[in-house]
């Protein structure tokens, strides 16, 4: 069902999706390039390209960073082990957390019926969760996490995150569970398993995949979460978005360290992007269509 | 959306001699936690900011002191915050605009690609992905005034530079183009999947009458495409009255106040001076703004949903 099938229509077609092409990758791409120049190469009058053809690529920026010079001065990144512990921890416990409560919940929402509420609006409950600004949540977030001495320990970004990522989850793993046949579960409830059996045994390692995507999904946008680790976090806890954040006190911008520092932040989104990146979209544009 | 008729299975309530008793507790037991979990993290933390609204809280003190409508007051007294509020909406309506104006070309255009559409699917996909502060970064490289490669481009088709992060009016600007490049694709992809859900034989009908592929865009595609467009555009409205990543690292609300919206300046009000019920009462200010557009939008998705 081509909208335009003339020749015009095609050149057209093709004009649109190179230029938007173009304007995607540029920007990754000056990324990758200025995370291997030097800042020689950075300050010089004219910018550069082509690495090997208009520059030398340099491994300076990560030397720099991962050097453990003295803090931003010099480029580095800090305590990158402390910066990778905290954000994998934050990022995983929440992503199986979020994935643990949303499966449970998504699963009884596709195979239960709710009377006082019924289960659209429940599913509607959930989802309007997401639009909260997270800026409405922090004050009482920080009031709440200092009183109960967790501020700036990691719990409390699994906390958040988990509570930030629950409501896509939910509808993600709906979708998936209304969509699995429910032949199998009856079959295994007249053989004597319990409904919980059915879940844990049956419903659950068929959603294995469905699963795994809502997991990866809580994952990233965990792991690029910022005001939250911003307001809730300053040291002990501290995640790379944070660090990478720090930069910008910055006089003189050392892009080059920057860009490095820019790539290890962005380099498990991009693997998982690359991954699965088309089933984690469609959790993302979901309650834009069905 | 899973709760049409086929996807709600038949254990309930057409043989209520199967609904057993495990059954009757997992009913319960599987959905509260998520139930309870939201409340207490996403709707307690709301209504104790509610609460905010009409106290006082500095750092260190033990309690919460009640001020009555002082920071009310003070909020709609106060020029920054709607020097705040008006820059937010031109942020969100430009943004929201382009975003749809673009979106709508880049879906229509993958739409009609006959190779390489996976592909481009997920490269369109990838600026979504990545961590809005290191995206600010890399775009601040790319604004550089004397080094980037943008003022390089302009230079060459010799037009003058742009201030992009450090002019009065431009700063916003540079900001959206950030927001566009992240978020177009979101507008595009959506719309994308909704139009490979229309029935085909419209399609194959109106070709058949002879219909000009402008026509079939204008009399058959758009208007069906009309509620799910709402609700895209809608839900890019939402998510874009959050901007704060981008803002903190490209513009710091600046030159001046020229890019202090609204999340930004709730932020500057109560992590500075550390007046965390005058945060409250911005933020206050945002949620009863988004609660509308969100009105808006779930009348928007029902119809998607009935249509």
């Amino acid at each position: 069902m081509a909208i335009s099938r003339g020749r015009l229509g095609r050149v057209a077609t093709y004009a649109v999706l190179l230029v938007w092409s173009l304007i995607v990758a540029f920007p990754l791409y000056w990324t990758f390039i200025t995370a291997v120049k030097s800042s020689a190469v950075v300050n010089r009058a004219n910018p550069t390209f082509l690495p090997w053809v208009d520059f030398r690529p340099s491994l300076q920026p990560f030397r720099d960073i991962f050097g453990g010079g003295d803090g931003y001065s010099a480029g580095s990144m800090g305590d990158v082990g402390l910066l990778m512990r905290n954000s994998f921890g934050a990022a995983l416990g929440a992503a199986t957390l979020s994935v643990l409560l949303g499966a449970m919940a998504a699963y009884a929402l596709s195979r239960f019926r709710y009377r006082r509420w019924k289960n659209r609006d429940i599913a509607f409950w959930f989802v309007s969760q997401r639009m909260f600004p997270p800026m409405a949540l922090v004050v009482p977030y920080f009031i709440l996490f200092s009183s109960v001495g967790i501020l700036d320990r990691l719990p409390s970004l699994i906390l958040v995150y988990t509570a930030m990522n629950l409501p896509l989850v939910i509808w993600l793993l709906r979708d998936y569970f209304a969509d699995l046949p429910i032949e199998i579960e009856e079959a295994a409830q007249v053989d004597g398993a319990s409904r919980y059996g059915a879940f844990f045994r049956i419903a659950l390692p068929l959603a294995l995949p469905g699963l795994v995507v809502a997991f990866l999904f809580a994952f990233v946008f965990s792991w690029n979460e910022f005001l939250f680790a911003l307001t809730l976090t300053f040291d002990q806890a501290k995640t790379l978005p944070l660090q990478l954040a720090g930069n910008v006190t910055l006089r003189g911008p050392r892009y080059w360290d920057i860009a490095a520092q820019g790539l290890v932040v962005m380099l498990p989104p991009l693997v998982i992007a690359l991954l699965v990146g088309r089933y984690i979209v469609r959790g993302l544009t979901l309650g834009a269509v069905k | 959306m899973s709760s049409t008729p086929a996807a709600v299975p038949a254990a309930f309530p057409a043989t209520p001699g199967r609904f057993r008793r495990s059954d009757r507790n997992a009913k319960y037991v599987l959905l509260l936690p998520a139930v309870v979990y939201l409340l207490l993290l996403g709707l307690f933390p709301l209504l104790f900011s509610l609460y905010m609204v009409f106290g006082s809280w500095q750092g260190g003190a033990r309690e919460i002191s009640w001020v009555g409508l002082d920071n009310i007051r003070r909020l709609l007294a106060d020029a920054r915050f709607w020097n705040a509020f008006r820059l937010t909406i031109t942020y969100v309506a430009v943004a929201a605009a382009l975003e749809l104006l673009l979106g709508l070309v880049v879906a229509l255009a993958l739409q009609n690609a006959t190779r390489g559409k996976g592909g481009l699917r997920l490269l369109f996909a990838l600026p979504m992905l990545l961590p809005p502060i290191a995206v600010s970064f890399t775009w601040r490289m790319l604004f550089d005034y004397n080094r980037g490669p943008l003022n390089l481009g302009l230079e060459r088709l010799g037009l003058e530079p742009v201030t992009w992060l450090a002019g009065q009016q431009s700063a916003l600007f540079s900001l959206i183009i950030v927001d566009v490049w992240q978020w177009t694709p979101f507008v595009a992809l959506a719309i994308l999947a909704a139009m490979e859900s229309l029935p085909p034989e419209l399609y194959e009908a109106a070709t058949v009458d002879g219909a000009s592929a402008w026509s079939l865009l204008r009399h058959i595609t758009l208007p069906l495409l009309q509620p799910y467009i709402v609700a895209v555009v809608l839900l890019r409205a939402i998510d874009a009255f959050k901007v704060f990543d981008t803002v903190f690292i490209l513009t710091g609300g600046g030159p001046g106040k020229a890019t202090e919206v609204l999340t930004f300046y709730a932020h500057v009000a109560g992590f500075r001076p550390f007046n965390m019920g005058f945060t409250a009462t911005i933020a206050w200010a945002i949620v009863i703004i988004m609660t509308v557009i969100f009105l808006f939008y779930l009348r928007a998705f029902r119809r998607i949903e009935e249509g």
